[in-house]
């Protein structure tokens, strides 16, 4: 296999000198979806924040397209393709839906192809559409989780790091975001996602990851977590 | 109908000065979440640069107004770029750049006053032509602020919501988080903010001081009024602060016709202490009370 375009080496990461994540190591292939799995606080969304540099790690290097990120500012993260869609949507709710849509598109060169992208945005969430003009603290759950993605799609970055999706929504609606996240596997986007379930996410993954008190305490694919009940019962509950 | 049109004619002048002196105030508190208090000296600033372009550079009076547009908005990025910059990322950001903006006034103050001299100068210009509505005669003057205000508040609104730099401020503003990451650079936009603060306020310093004098503390009393009108609008809330300026400046100018010149000011302090107990967030606040 090829380099991976997202790769986390011997990553050592938390707040005010406490560390949350230890020795983490992994890779997100071109193409692929990496999904990380475990209970609530144990450094999953830490994870996502060290990767898109609203922390900076405390030891250990992130590499992406083959470069250390370093100690690079959040905006030329974004900049270098690493698009952060955070739990709770962190939606601009006072903004339309369209100019929400149209922050995504910021930067330089996402900015020139920003009708392009909502052309493609639209055609996958018609919703959002509809509700252009609507000020997004007015769409529903899933209606803003579906504009948290759509607006990080219109940031033509390379890589998606989707934080909890599944969180605090009706099951239909669930339903509906898997299913969007099952078409941007299929059209070839790049996804590292973070789920506390493994009951929706397994089938799409290509690996597993199980993050527990800040550390790997399992990697394998959806078909090795059926082998082993004892995982799946502990942390999942399932 | 004479003091109805004179009440009107100076109600909306003294709205629409109140309305400039409180956009960039609203902005920078909007998008950062701090109180500039050296506002008021990009005011005084601004009114002493379009002066000093005039009387000491020789320009012709036309360009004293964009003289002090561009000297204000220098001193807006200066303020960034040597307080701002190294607080923002603090946690007790709100509070320190309070202390050290009142320490920048208090030193702009004194330098206006080593260089100029508390005399009150005029601005080099000044229409007294006019003409008559219903018997009472309107100056230019006023005519020329009140346009002047309202242009400049359309143009600070198209640019907050049509342009990139606008989307990006108002975003940053609503989540800052969310913001940088969609690649906005927030230090950037803070310093776009402080740059727009400084045009606005050279605009309403420079008008203020056409109808007035030109003082080294000509700034501290707009600024206490764009405190009052940021205050019942909702910190923050452009469009709020503009109503609330132009029914703040009516306001006193009936009770300064109806109960007397002095009591102007009292009954706006009555004022925002009434919309403060009816709503605490402010008359067109609508978010919550972010700390207390």
């Amino acid at each position: 296999m090829s380099e991976p375009l997202l790769e986390v080496d011997s990553l050592d990461a938390g707040y005010h000198g406490q560390r949350v994540l230890r020795d983490i190591s992994f890779g997100v292939p071109d193409g692929g979806l990496i999904t990380i799995i475990g209970p609530n606080g144990h450094g999953k969304t830490t994870l996502l924040r060290a990767v898109s540099g609203l922390i900076h790690p405390m030891a250990g290097e992130i590499r992406f397209d083959g470069k250390a990120l370093g100690r690079a500012r959040v905006d030329q993260i974004v900049a270098r393709g690493i698009v952060h869609i955070p739990q709770g949507d962190m939606i601009f709710s006072e903004m339309t839906v369209r100019d929400n849509l149209l922050m995504g598109a910021y930067l330089p060169v996402p900015f020139r192809q920003a009708d392009a992208n909502l052309k493609e945005v639209y055609a996958l969430l018609p919703r959002l559409e509809e509700r252009e003009s609507q000020v997004a603290s007015t769409l529903s759950g899933g209606e803003r989780r579906m504009l948290a993605i759509g607006r990080g799609m219109m940031t033509g970055g390379r890589i998606l790091l989707i934080d909890e999706p599944s969180l605090g929504l009706a099951p239909i609606a669930i339903d509906t975001i898997y299913g969007l996240i099952q078409k941007l596997k299929e059209a070839g986007r790049t996804i590292l996602l973070v789920e506390e379930n493994a009951s929706r996410v397994a089938d799409l993954a290509d690996r597993i990851y199980l993050l527990d008190h800040g550390e790997f305490v399992w990697q394998g694919t959806a078909s090795e977590l059926d082998l082993h009940e004892e995982i799946v019962e502990t942390y999942l509950g399932a | 109908m004479e003091t109805f049109v004179q009440i009107l004619v100076s109600g909306l002048t003294l709205g629409a000065m109140y309305a400039a002196s409180t956009i960039g105030l609203s902005l920078v508190w909007g998008a950062m979440g701090v109180l500039n208090m050296a506002h008021g000296a990009l005011l005084t600033i601004g009114g002493y640069a379009s002066y000093s372009a005039v009387i000491h550079l020789g320009l012709p009076w036309y360009l004293g107004l964009p003289a002090a547009i561009i000297v204000s908005f220098i001193v807006g990025l200066l303020i960034y770029h040597i307080i701002f910059r190294f607080m923002y990322r603090h946690p007790a950001f709100e509070t320190n750049v309070i202390i050290a903006t009142v320490g920048l006034a208090i030193f702009l103050e004194q330098v206006t006053l080593l260089i100029y001299g508390a005399y009150p100068f005029l601005q080099p210009f000044s229409i007294e032509e006019g003409f008559f509505v219903s018997g009472v005669f309107i100056r230019f003057q006023n005519v020329v602020i009140l346009v002047l205000a309202v242009v400049t508040m359309l143009l600070v609104a198209a640019l907050l919501s049509r342009t990139r730099m606008g989307r990006a401020i108002r975003a940053t503003a609503l989540n800052r988080e969310a913001a940088q990451l969609m690649g906005v650079n927030v230090g950037r936009v803070f310093a776009q903010v402080m740059g727009i603060a400084g045009v606005v306020a050279a605009i309403s310093g420079v008008m203020l001081s056409s109808i007035t004098t030109l003082a080294p503390t000509m700034g501290y009393d707009p600024m206490l009024k764009a405190f009052i009108i940021c205050v019942i609008a909702g910190l923050g809330n452009v469009p709020g602060a503009l109503i609330a300026a132009f029914v703040l400046g009516l306001f006193e100018s009936v009770v300064q016709f109806a109960v007397g010149v002095r009591f102007g000011f009292p009954a706006l302090l009555l004022l925002v202490i009434i919309a403060l107990i009816w709503r605490p967030y402010g008359v067109f606040g609508r978010r919550q009370v972010r700390r207390v």
